[in-house]
């Protein structure tokens, strides 16, 4: 019985802020450009990304703009990610728990970290990101690496689930310095969204409570 | 006479068999070989009656990564669709774009024919009031950063129209759940093909589509190499009814040519082997083939198809027989008369041993399985042909040999051999090895889960079971037919059915069920939901206008408009009278899979998941006359079941009645009990060999219990007698008789033997049990009984 099928586009922008976090930047025409960029995550403890969203979706008129915040302690284990100012989504991962607040709505949703359940994406960022090349190439298969004025652009296809529905997905690296500046996912059905990196602080001091948001008078929910 | 060449014969005789062979038309539907009764195998029927298209085959596609199965699908499914002559039709999964397209027509029946309670939900949610509160849902979804399904459904149906968990909420399990289409990775995708051009319900037509199919797809997997590199190789499984059938047709064909062509050539080496003659042998070989068309001719006319199992009688009935043209032949060459007198003098016992063969196997129509009872029917008739064919064509041949002064180079047997005293040490050592084994390792029992009729090696089982396995809740799935003679009628027992298997699960014998209840129509229901339709399509304008107020482009308000197009066609077809049924290819294709109607019967199709699938309760507790299973699982315990009844029906009281004939032909008990001890002796010689080998006893081979019975009385009772005639001469016995029971013996267990490569294994294993029953009756009444005779009659050594 067939109405729509499961799992057919993949969440991954949340996902690749902080695969971003993870592994900043690389340059080359090959897969030492991959290996450039992995090289740049030794000594990276936390981060704070600020970033610039856009998506277009063939069902709306106009693409939707939206700012952002991602910090990770990779020490804890932890991840806040948001967007809109104030936020509007905040995704927090604590205690093996996943919770998506919709702070207009004051609702909230609280999953599993390691659930099946969770949307490809949160467990991406629940269960972490490739901090080595090896780790990169099992889970994105390279299509190419082309060079766009002082950007390497690494055009993949995300393997196993998460690249369902995924028609590409590119990280853009700095030339100069293999960091990665951005990224662009496209869709099956030619919807797209371009990730754009404006601050990357690594080692940023992170307070504790960011990642345990105040939900008191939220109502749980499933969105 | 004027002499004809023997290979003249042999070609003329064998190319009229060959054409009689390929006329014959096999059956391919493997569940009408078992007993009707069973409520599995109606639900195999049923299944097949209302749910399976004799030309839709499924195409499965598995690669490594998920966007290299969804591209390759893509590509094989467009390939396909250029060969209109071919293929007429290709059912993908559908992309979202499609989805959105081809949805609207679906979710607006679904809706229509959901509970009034539900629909009201809806009409709140797009009331002047709620349609704001959906829109702001969905915008905030929208802009919340995510980028999921969940967030590009909303964003082509901001209304939540394809929300319809709710609806079907208690009644028919999840609707939008595990995708029927692909597994939860995307590696492995599924794509349904409409044939054309041929008649499906013909084997052969089949197997010639799917051949070219099958080069379609070669050519594709060669494009697709060549334009994606090796190391993006896609595994592409055919499956489905066209396959099925294909495949059992062409094998049956296969087995049978096969086993009579091998049949033939190991009777050939034995008759050479013993008598070193050609000119015999052709003729022999004539005859017996002469034999197989006209039994083939009568068979394919009094029972029209022909089924995989009688697809062993062939060679069941060479073996059997050759053995009247041998005693001919013997007989010619002794007495040298001619054909009346031969016929005189042999006539009456061959068409005696035909006629107690014939019995025999005629009492195969006492078992449960009708596929078994047919073979049994075959063999039957093609003794009974094979007996007068030879006495009037092979006879009058057989004398014109003993004119010919050859003198022949035969094995000879004499008395030396097995001694008294190993004869005796083996008749204690034998019986006490078997008790011994089955205390200590395992009683003789049927193999669970055996199902007969399964294909060996088969290519469409082989994607089959991959694609049970890779798509997500289709493990011990099994389909369930609910039937009413009308709609109202299958709604009653769809609700009956539900009342039963939530029971079911309830007391843990279900794990698991999805009920089709939202898609099956429902007449009153529609016409309640009427009202509430014409309310909702008042406010089409206005819904529109707001999605395109909050930034909704033309794609994104398409599902939306298409939802109320297909509402007005429905109401259309209500105020018509008629019932409303959805229309767009997705909805005739989903709606088509739970919902049938044929020949006024009108079927719905479930899915329970057991427990324990092999466990019968389960099957007890769902099942009613209007309520079936199409179990594999549970099949094979039913037919065991039904299998130990007919031996204790059938078999007990039919030795009970062999041995007190046994007992009025010898009159005298120490050669009756001598004769059963030998069948005893043998048992236990296959009791040792299904312990300690592969060999192995299921519900198709045990029924091959009476005939090892039959020929071992035969062998033991042809020897006592040519015991008393020599005066327990156990070298005349064996020169005699022995040769004799050597050769039928040999014969026989060659024909049943042949059946071993059998593509259903059930026939295989058939085979091989009553070849290697045979062989320990021969060589138990030739080597072992007589010196066990001199024995039981204190005659000296």
């Amino acid at each position: 019985m067939m109405v729509f099928p499961e799992r057919h586009f993949s969440p991954f922008l949340a996902a690749c802020l902080v695969f971003a976090a993870f592994t900043p930047a690389t340059n080359a025409a090959d897969m030492s450009v991959v290996q450039r960029w992995m090289s740049t995550n030794s000594g990276v403890r936390t981060i704070k990304i600020d970033f610039t969203q856009t998506r277009t979706m063939t069902s709306m008129k106009v693409p939707i703009r939206q700012s952002g915040s991602l910090w990770l302690n990779y020490g804890s284990n932890q991840f806040r990610w948001q967007v809109g100012s104030p936020p509007q989504t905040i995704v927090t991962k604590h205690n093996g728990q996943l919770y998506i607040i919709r702070t207009a709505m004051k609702k909230y949703e609280r999953r599993s970290a390691n659930s099946g359940d969770v949307p490809h994406g949160l467990m991406a960022m629940a269960t972490g990101f490739p901090r080595s090349t090896s780790e990169f190439e099992r889970k994105y298969s390279v299509q190419s690496i082309d060079t766009a004025g002082s950007t390497y652009e690494i055009v993949t296809q995300p393997k196993g689930q998460a690249g369902r529905g995924v028609k590409t997905f590119t990280f853009i690296l700095g030339r100069d310095d293999y960091r990665l500046r951005g990224m662009e996912i496209v869709l099956s059905d030619g919807s797209y969204v371009k990730t754009a990196f404006n601050r990357v602080a690594p080692n940023a001091g992170i307070p504790g409570n960011l990642f345990t948001p105040d939900i008191t008078g939220f109502t749980e929910t499933k969105f | 006479m004027t002499r004809l060449h023997p290979i003249i014969v042999v070609t003329v005789i064998g190319a009229i068999a060959a054409f009689c062979i390929l006329r014959v038309q096999f059956s391919a539907t493997l569940y009408e070989m078992l007993p009707p009764d069973l409520p599995e195998v109606q639900g195999m029927d049923r299944l097949n009656r209302y749910f399976s298209r004799d030309g839709q085959l499924i195409v499965t596609v598995k690669a490594e990564e998920s966007y290299l199965a969804e591209e390759a699908i893509l590509s094989l499914s467009a390939k396909m669709e250029e060969t209109p002559h071919l293929i007429s039709e290709v059912f993908r999964e559908l992309s979202l774009t499609e989805l959105v397209t081809e949805g609207g027509g679906l979710l607006s029946w679904l809706w229509m024919n959901g509970s009034s309670e539900n629909l009201a939900d809806l009409e709140s949610r797009l009331s002047a009031a709620g349609s704001p509160v959906a829109i702001g849902e969905a915008m905030a979804s929208l802009q919340s950063g995510f980028f999921d399904q969940d967030v590009i459904v909303t964003s082509y149906d901001p209304l939540g129209f394809s929300k319809i968990g709710g609806l079907m909420d208690g009644d028919a399990g999840d609707a939008s759940g595990p995708d029927p289409m692909a597994s939860s990775d995307g590696t492995f995708q599924v794509m349904y093909v409409e044939g054309a051009g041929v008649d499906f319900s013909n084997y052969r037509d089949a197997d010639v589509w799917l051949k070219k199919v099958k080069a379609l797809v070669e050519e594709w997997e060669h494009e697709w190499i060549a334009t994606q590199g090796e190391e993006s190789a896609i595994e592409i499984g055919l499956t489905g009814t066209p396959a099925f059938m294909a495949e059992v047709g062409t094998e049956m064909e296969k087995d049978m040519t096969i086993s009579v062509v091998a049949t033939m050539l190991l009777i050939s080496l034995l008759f050479w082997i013993m008598h070193r003659r050609t000119r015999p042998l052709s003729w022999l070989i004539s005859a017996m083939l002469a034999i197989l068309a006209i039994t083939i001719l009568i068979g394919g006319a009094l029972f029209g198809d022909l089924s995989v199992m009688s697809a062993g009688f062939a060679a069941i009935l060479m073996g059997l027989a050759v053995d009247y043209g041998i005693v001919l032949y013997r007989e010619a060459m002794d007495s040298g008369g001619d054909a009346k007198a031969l016929r005189r003098s042999v006539g009456p016992g061959i068409l005696w041993a035909a006629a107690t063969t014939a019995v025999v196997f005629l009492s195969l129509n006492l078992s449960s399985l009708p596929g078994l009872a047919e073979m049994g029917n075959l063999v039957a008739m093609g003794v009974v042909v094979g007996a007068l064919v030879m006495l009037y064509g092979f006879g009058p041949v057989a004398v014109s040999f003993n004119k010919e002064v050859v003198k022949e180079r035969s094995v000879d047997l004499t008395g030396k051999g097995v001694t008294r005293v190993s004869a005796m040490v083996l008749a204690v050592l034998v019986p006490i090895a078997a008790i011994t084994s089955m205390a200590v390792k395992e009683m003789p029992h049927l193999e669970a889960n055996f199902h007969p009729f399964r294909i060996r090696e088969s290519p469409s089982m082989v994607a089959w079971q991959q694609l049970q396995s890779e798509l997500a809740g289709r493990e011990n799935a099994v389909p369930t037919v609910i039937t009413g003679d009308s709609i109202e009628a299958l709604n009653r027992e769809l609700g009956n059915a539900a009342e039963r298997i939530e029971s079911a699960k309830k007391s843990h014998l279900l794990t698991d069920y999805v009920l089709p209840m939202a898609f099956i129509p429902r007449p009153e229901q529609q016409l309640k939901n009427l009202e509430a339709i014409e309310s909702l399509l008042k406010e089409e304008a206005r819904l529109i206008s707001e999605l395109n107020e909050a930034g909704f482009s033309e794609e994104g308000t398409r599902l939306t408009k298409a939802v109320f197009a297909a509402w007005k066609s429905y109401l259309g077809q209500l105020a018509n009278g008629e019932l409303a049924l959805p229309t767009g290819k997705l909805a005739v294709w989903s709606i088509d899979r739970l919902f049938a109607e044929r020949d006024g019967v009108y079927a719905a199709l479930a899915t329970v998941k057991p427990s324990i699938p092999e466990d019968r309760e389960w099957v007890a507790a769902v099942c009613s006359p209007n309520t079936v299973v199409a179990s594999l699982g549970s099949l094979g315990t039913a037919l065991n079941e039904r299998i130990g009844q007919d031996i204790l029906r059938v078999f007990l009281p039919m030795m009970a009645l062999l041995s007190a004939m046994l007992g009025l032909v010898f009159r005298h008990w120490k050669d009756l009990l001598l004769s059963l001890f030998s069948l005893v002796f043998t048992g236990c010689l296959i009791v040792l060999l299904t312990i300690w080998t592969p060999m192995s006893w299921n519900s198709f081979n045990i029924c091959g219990l009476p005939l090892l019975f039959g020929t071992g009385l035969d062998f033991s009772i042809h020897m006592i007698f040519a015991l008393r005639r020599s005066g327990g001469d156990v070298g005349a016995a064996r020169a005699g008789i022995g040769k004799a029971l050597i050769f039928c013996g040999t014969s026989s267990a060659i024909g049943f033997g042949s059946l071993a490569s059998a593509s259903a294994y059930g026939l295989a294993s058939l085979g091989v049990v009553c070849a290697v029953g045979i062989l320990a009756n021969m060589m138990v009444a030739v080597w072992l009984l007589p010196r066990w005779y001199r024995w039981a009659h204190r005659l000296s050594s």
